[in-house]
């Protein structure tokens, strides 16, 4: 019978107690991971996604917002921008290129964006890529869409099937236009951005898909069908938000000085890395936050691990001192108890992995539609793993607490039959 | 006191400065610090008109008048001409980044500009008071709003502008401007 | 060691619990031989378990000279002291003394397990340490042997101090220490108790030590120890 089987038997005897601290340091660990998890994701999914860009222009709101809604496609817009203030703002000198935008509409749960052939001509991601198409072609009728990679994977759509986009943003809209099917003409290749996860159809599909309705809600009997509203003048009236490039980046700070005094309309321009480091600065506090709790949460399972092992001593006096009579020295008891701590950390830290990849799994797509976080199933990765090892060493290093006293104790005990 | 994290690629390259400045402090020496005042050349004032006036003279504008010469000022600091003798010089500066281009978390293009908030509040930095920087190693950065000094190879660039047909009264392009070859960018300390 | 050296010799041997003036234990001399039963008789307090705890290396004496089989155990390190007990010595207590998450053959090798020379010496009688375990389990039981699998908690009480005694005997260890071994057991238990005892002492060639306040059990050893006559505690004036 070596030591690790007679911890493993000891524990077993003492399950209910086992059981408990085994759960409380999982549920440590699985806090701790997870928080570190979502740090790292949600950092990794607001690098890599803009290039190029010199410019965000939007109505105004908050730069992190007008960052986040505009490239990210989290959250909304609070205003818009006319089609007279961007056509105005686009005809100064200097702007090389612009790309306008239009966001409020989803379909299935992924959301569509408005916007013209200069986004597939300018639009750069990670570093100054370029967007490349899968398949098909990047759109040339009005209710042509250009779907991302994961929409195409997800939803299993091929090129020349139709689709319907409906009204608002959720995943269940009460709404639809089932009137007006648009129809995929290109898959784009992954980008590993929230382009992946976007439906792009023409400011003029916008427009048509809105034909009818008076402030979002169906007029009754207006039903405009899909010929008559391509004959219908498709004008984009306002956009949600543009991006431009400059032909000389010294003249953006002018140019943004400009587009926030603009007189006609209340807009924001913001330098998209600066939005960007304010966002991560913010992430940051939250961040220490999370990870200064989660770091507490394992200190208390450790801690109570350890009340427990010690409240338990008095009940195993006998069997330690037995264990004495039998030949047992005081680096066999003081391994004992070692090993038992170390057991029920090693099983804390299983399940507590278990339960992490199983809640992982399950609230993956959930958390995606939400808050547009993709969190991928991966495998701890070399920080993690260092925590894990640290929380490992805590608990081997606690065992030795109760196994000191369990020593002393069987020494005081001496082999009375009393105890 | 805020650190800046040395991204990999970069250990290398200050390894390097690291021994140039061992075995040639003459040339470590070489790299001078300039202010921002250096960038501007001589006697460039472009509130000139504006100074010409007296006190009187200047509350007697009428409103379309002062608008008007508001634009030439305006047109003069767009202008901004550039000091030539610095160009290709190797140099040492202090400011504040306005990250482009992000990579990861990686700065590889910037702008370099002399105040903090340079992109909020106040008016903007006249041309010749930006520099266009490109780091020969990208970097990363924890606070953007801490100043820095950045070293490299400065250049002064001729750019072609397009005049709209609304002519001076517009705002003219920028007719030249500083950029920078960066190679180190440390925190600032004085 | 000569056979003629005896087991067990201690000389001026003084032993107080921590914090008390007054001595437990004050033994000018007590010799004991080899192959012999010895009784050990004394009132409750008497200090009769404290003697055994120091001849079993589990308590030091304060002074004194404390020599099992040769060593004296007052200059060991812990560590030699456990192992001379792990090596040597067999303990039998009153009740209480199995592992109660073990079955009965896990508690039997226990000692095996913790001594490589009780567990050669295991194989070297009866082929295998579990085999010593269910040669000594079936003299000490008789006919009617437990499943040496099954739990110890199902046990009786008679049962339990035989599966103790077979452990205690597990790689025929020169010294078997018995403190009050059958003060649970009835009548008739109590006397089959001891003759399987006898038996398996005398086959391994060990000595017993039995301690009891029960004098009823005194004609059945050759030697007595009267805990009145060879302890002298004075107490220290104050």
């Amino acid at each position: 019978m070596n030591l690790a089987l007679l911890a493993y038997r000891s524990l077993v005897n003492r399950r209910s107690t086992a059981i408990l601290t085994v759960v409380s340091i999982a549920i440590s660990v699985t806090l701790l991971l997870g928080v570190e998890k979502i740090r790292i994701n949600a950092r990794d999914s607001f690098a890599n996604t803009i290039s190029g860009t010199d410019l965000i222009v939007g109505g105004r709101s908050g730069s992190v917002q007008l960052l986040l809604y505009s490239i990210f496609r989290i959250g909304n817009a609070t205003n818009n921008i006319s089609w007279e203030s961007y056509q105005a703002i686009t005809s100064k000198p200097g702007i090389k290129w612009t790309i306008p935008i239009s966001l409020g509409d989803s379909h299935r749960g992924y959301r569509v964006m408005g916007t013209n052939q200069d986004y597939f001509e300018y639009y750069r991601h990670g570093n100054k890529r370029k967007l490349e198409l899968a398949a098909g072609e990047t759109f040339k009728d009005y209710f042509d869409v250009v779907i991302g990679a994961e929409v195409a994977d997800a939803l299993n759509y091929q090129v020349g099937e139709d689709v319907i986009v409906t009204h608002g943003i959720s995943s269940s809209s009460i709404t639809d236009h089932k009137d007006k099917p648009f129809h995929v003409s290109g898959i784009l290749k992954p980008t590993g951005t929230p382009v992946d996860r976007t439906l792009h159809i023409s400011l003029e599909g916008i427009e048509a898909m809105h034909l009818g309705w008076q402030n979002g809600v169906p007029i009754p009997n207006a039903n405009t069908s899909v010929k008559r509203a391509r004959k219908s003048q498709l004008q984009p009236k306002s956009i949600t938000a543009f991006l431009l490039g400059l032909e000389n980046k010294i003249t953006a700070f002018k140019l943004q000085r400009f587009i926030n005094e603009y007189p006609n309309e209340s807009l924001l321009a913001i330098f998209p890395g600066v939005a960007l480091h304010e966002l991560w600065g913010l992430m940051s506090i939250a961040e220490k936050a999370l990870l200064a709790i989660s770091s507490f949460v394992v200190v208390a399972a450790l801690i109570g691990m350890l009340a427990v092992s010690l409240a338990g001593l008095n009940e195993r006096r006998r069997e330690i001192a037995i264990l004495r009579s039998v030949g047992a020295g005081y680096r066999h008891i003081i391994g004992l108890l070692v090993v038992e701590s170390s057991l029920l950390t090693m099983a804390g830290i299983m399940t507590g992995l278990i339960l992490l990849y199983s809640g992982l799994i399950l609230a993956q797509p959930l958390i995606e539609s939400s808050y547009g976080l993709h969190i991928p199933v991966t495998l701890p990765g070399l920080r993690e793993l260092g925590m894990l090892s640290i929380l490992a060493a805590a608990g081997i290093l606690v065992g030795l607490i109760p196994a000191y006293r369990a020593y002393r104790n069987s020494l005081l005990d001496g082999m009375s039959s009393k105890t | 006191m805020r650190s800046i994290i040395i991204n990999k690629n970069i250990v290398a390259a200050l390894l390097a400065a690291l021994v140039v400045t061992v075995i040639g402090s003459a040339y470590a020496a070489e790299t001078r610090k300039i202010m921002w005042d250096d960038l501007i050349p001589e006697g460039w004032n472009p509130e000139k008109i504006f100074q010409d006036l007296t006190d009187e003279e200047f509350n007697a504008l009428p409103e379309e008048t002062y608008q008007a010469m508001l634009k030439q000022v305006q047109a003069e600091l767009d202008a901004a001409p550039v000091t030539e003798s610095l160009n290709g010089e190797r140099l040492k500066i202090p400011g504040f980044i306005v990250p482009l281009e992000i990579n990861n978390t990686n700065i590889s293009e910037f702008l370099l500009v002399p105040y903090f908030g340079a992109c909020t509040h106040t008016p903007p930095p006249p041309a010749n008071q930006i520099i266009y920087s490109k780091a020969k190693n990208q970097f990363s950065i924890d606070d953007i709003y801490q100043p820095v000094w950045i070293t490299g190879t400065l250049q002064t660039g001729r750019y072609t502008s397009q005049l709209n047909e609304a002519g001076v009264a517009q705002a003219a392009d920028i007719k030249s401007a500083y950029s920078m070859q960066v190679e180190v960018v440390e925190p600032y300390e004085e | 060691m000569s056979t003629n050296q005896p087991l067990i010799e201690l000389s001026d041997l003084r032993f107080s619990w921590q914090g008390q003036t007054e001595a437990v234990l004050d033994i000018r001399q007590l010799h004991i031989n080899r192959g012999e039963h010895v009784f050990i008789q004394g009132a409750s307090g008497s200090g009769k378990s404290t003697l055994l705890n120091i001849i079993g290396g589990i308590l030091t004496a304060q002074t004194g000279i404390v020599r099992v089989l040769g060593e004296d155990i007052s200059r060991l390190s812990p560590t030699q002291c456990d192992r001379l007990r792990a090596d040597h010595i067999g303990f039998i207590f009153q009740q209480f003394n199995l592992i109660p998450y073990l079955s009965i053959l896990e508690n039997v090798i226990l000692p095996c397990r913790f001594s490589k020379i009780r567990s050669d010496k295991s194989v070297q009688r009866s082929g295998s340490v579990e085999d010593e375990a269910r040669y000594l389990l079936s003299h000490l039981y008789g006919d009617k042997g437990p499943d040496i699998h099954q739990k110890v908690t199902d046990l009786s009480v008679g049962q339990q101090q035989r599966v103790a005694a077979a452990r205690a005997l597990m790689g025929q260890p020169e010294l078997v220490i018995a403190d009050e071994p059958t003060s649970s057991l009835d009548f008739d238990t109590r006397q089959v108790f001891m003759d399987l005892l006898f038996n398996e002492v005398d086959s391994s060639d060990s000595t017993l030590l039995f301690v009891s306040h029960d004098p009823t059990l005194k004609e059945l050893f050759h030697n007595h120890i009267d805990m009145k006559s060879i302890n002298t505690p004075q107490e220290t004036c104050a």
